[in-house]
């Protein structure tokens, strides 16, 4: 349980950082002339600001250097100097009430979000190796992490929770998160005012912070919404300079594509994207000006380059290891990853497949797959057609589309395709504006579906109500009570891995786990599954020899893993390997008489390594 | 400093990508009626699949 004081350090781990980062964005927009004003304003400089700490935090833990509160608090206190001047947005007496209204759930769903993301992380990615990631480099320097294969891939946006975790409050982490969706729907906000009106843009901003995806993975340690924060603003920077020519625009791109790198590799893409974008939006830059943002991005990604060649001797890791090395990576397990993230959703890559995955991004029931698009971006999207376009609009959404083709060829599931999506809250928000003008008939139906929709996605689930996935209501009201008492909550969501924490404390460490909760073990493990150590694949396709002699070098003492309750009775667990070892004696059960429950009925086992395997 | 002199060295050409023309409604009643029928056809069907539990894909 959580008394007072530690519930307002979890709120100081959670706020004082991301104000840091709209400190030094705010400062970064200060030496440019950029027009934004407001919530826009705040948007981009959250963005900027994040990717541009990130570098900091990199640089800094990289020498060993910590990144305390109080140099935070100290960042974060100068914001409103930063700001001064720039955020009141000008009023407009004519605006109808409702659109404040809908302004201000805004700030309520956004409020929420944040709220809930200081809950304790219970997704099975931010668990397993984002937070696990960033708690070694908070404790060492940025360093290789062995059997850790995700540290070696770019980590710009999980660098942004190490403030959170040196303080001591792993759980504040995904505050970064919320803030991210916050920004992204103050600029869809921004851009579909401009482009449709201001109560669509209102509209807009709404839907994006309370659509399943946002409520699924706004409050965890996943770091697509950061990613998507990156990639949208670049492309909207890019639409904007061929619209109104303005250099700073063409800056800004080069910084977003290049944070937007830092943070996922697969990004990256997002370079010829906006090069296209740029080549037939009307307003091809100079050689000049294309060198000199060239130059800008190519100083933003050369940080993670150096790390990652430091780290594993190949500086496009995972790319061309054939000829450059794997590091401490095998290529069949590399194989096997791009595999996985291949199959994530299991689709036929065929024209008829195409419309399955765009048809189950709406309506597809598969948990955290499936439907988190919500509705409006198809009902209302394709209402923009023919509405008469300008050449750069038409070159960004060939663009997007090339983009989402390649997604679904490559990576199909929504949160790889992350930079698209206020795209698409923006050409609804035109598509909707546009039927709002259409008539009275029009108009009524419209309203009566937005409020309907925001009725659905608010009580969806709540009190024995139906609705999955569930609403905003019913999936973070219990997360924001849980900060009280966090353990409840993590035995209500996941019993099988507090229990396993539980058999971990009394392993001889280091202990192996099969994979799972890794940021909840209460002391540094192994994690057996071969898509998270990179190195060993614990099952019949490794012999026990190797196996033994892997985790030795490792320093594996002992290990805990889900057996079959009956089998363990005549003293095996069916494991290929284990039972092997207990068999040669260089392995140990440690009898519990009242094993702990893992899933699907089975135990869990503690066995000690023998001869200090 | 460097980012404020990138910006200053690089004025942009002349206007050649006008901006947004002005939103249109729909043009025609046809069109409106498709629009409104498209519109809650989608959004009936997404509330037959979260309010009401259909299976329409995975």
């Amino acid at each position: 349980m959580r008394d007072l004081g530690a519930l307002a350090w979890l709120l100081t781990a959670g706020v004082v950082p991301s104000l840091a980062y709209l400190a030094i964005g705010a400062w970064m927009l200060r030496g440019m002339p950029v027009a934004a004003r407001g919530a826009e304003r705040l948007g981009m400089a959250f963005v900027v600001g994040s990717g541009a700490a990130s570098l900091g935090i990199l640089g800094l833990r990289s020498i060993d250097l910590p990144v305390p509160m109080l140099l935070l608090a100290m960042v974060a206190a100068s914001l409103p100097i930063a700001l001064r001047g720039t955020v009141r947005s000008e009023h407009d007496d004519a605006e109808p009430g409702w659109r404040r209204a809908v302004d201000i759930s805004c700030l309520g769903a956004a409020l929420l979000l944040f709220l809930a993301a200081l809950g304790p992380e219970t997704w099975w990615d931010g668990f397993e190796y984002h937070l696990p990631m960033v708690m070694a480099w908070a404790e060492g320097p940025i360093r290789a992490l062995p059997a850790m294969i995700d540290s070696e891939f770019r980590a710009g946006v999980d660098l942004l929770y190490l403030p959170a975790v040196a303080a001591g409050e792993p759980d504040a982490a995904a505050a970064v998160s919320a803030c991210f969706a916050a920004a992204i729907a103050a600029l869809v906000r921004a851009e579909a005012s401009r482009r449709a009106s201001p109560g669509a843009g209102s509209w807009a901003a709404l839907f994006v912070l309370i659509v399943p995806f946002s409520v699924d993975t706004g409050p965890s340690t996943y770091t697509d919404i950061g990613v998507g924060a990156f990639g949208a603003l670049a492309l909207l920077r890019a639409d904007r300079w061929n619209r109104r020519g303005e250099p700073v625009d063409l800056t800004l791109c080069a910084l977003c594509l290049g944070f937007a790198a830092n943070a996922k590799l697969h990004a990256a893409l997002l370079v010829p994207m906006v090069a296209a974008v740029l080549l037939f939006g009307g307003r091809m830059p100079s050689l000049r000006s294309v060198a000199s943002r060239a130059g800008l991005l190519g100083v933003i990604v050369l940080p993670w380059f150096a790390k990652v060649a430091l780290t594993t001797g190949n500086p496009f890791f995972p790319l061309f290891g054939e000829w450059l090395g794997y590091g401490s990576t095998s290529a069949e397990h590399l194989a096997a990853k791009r595999g996985d993230v291949y199959h994530y959703v299991r689709v036929d890559r065929t024209p008829g497949g195409f419309l399955w995955y765009l048809t189950s991004l709406s309506f597809g029931r598969a948990y955290h797959i499936g439907g988190l698009m919500g509705p409006l971006p198809l009902a209302l999207a394709p209402l923009a057609r023919g509405a008469g376009f300008s050449r750069s609009t038409r070159a960004l959404v060939l663009a997007c589309l090339a983009f989402f083709a390649f997604q679904f060829a490559a990576m199909p599931a929504l949160r790889f395709g992350t930079p698209l999506l206020p795209l698409l809250a923006i050409a609804a928000a035109v598509g909707g504006a546009r039927l709002a003008r259409s008539g009275e008939a029009a108009r009524t139906a419209l309203a009566g579906v937005l409020v309907l929709l925001v009725a659905v996605d608010l009580l969806s689930g709540v009190a024995g109500l139906p609705g999955r996935p569930p609403g905003v209501l019913a999936s973070l009201g219990p997360r924001i009570a849980a900060l009280v008492d966090p353990l409840a909550y993590r035995k209500m969501l996941f019993p099988d891995q507090v229990a396993l924490a539980e058999v971990v404390a009394e392993g001889v460490p280091r202990v192996a786990i099969p994979r799972g909760a890794v940021s909840w073990m209460p002391q540094p493990v192994y994690n057996l599954h071969w898509s998270r150590n990179g190195e060993l694949f614990f099952d019949a396709r490794a012999s026990p020899e190797e196996a033994w002699s892997l985790l030795a070098a490792r320093g594996v003492h002992s290990l805990v893993i889900d057996v079959d309750a009956a089998a363990l009775r005549s003293g095996r667990t069916q494991h290929p390997i284990v039972d092997v070892w207990l068999e040669d004696r260089r392995a140990r059960l440690r009898v519990d008489p009242n094993p702990k429950p893992a899933q699907r009925g089975r135990v869990w086992v503690l066995i000690d390594l023998m001869s200090g395997a | 400093v460097y980012l404020s002199k990138v910006n200053d060295r690089a004025p942009g050409p002349p206007e050649s990508s006008p901006p947004e023309p002005p939103l249109e409604p729909l043009p025609s009643g046809l069109r409106r009626g498709l629009a409104i029928g498209w519109m809650l056809a989608v959004v009936a069907l997404y509330l037959a699949v979260r309010v009401f539990d259909l299976q329409l894909v995975r």
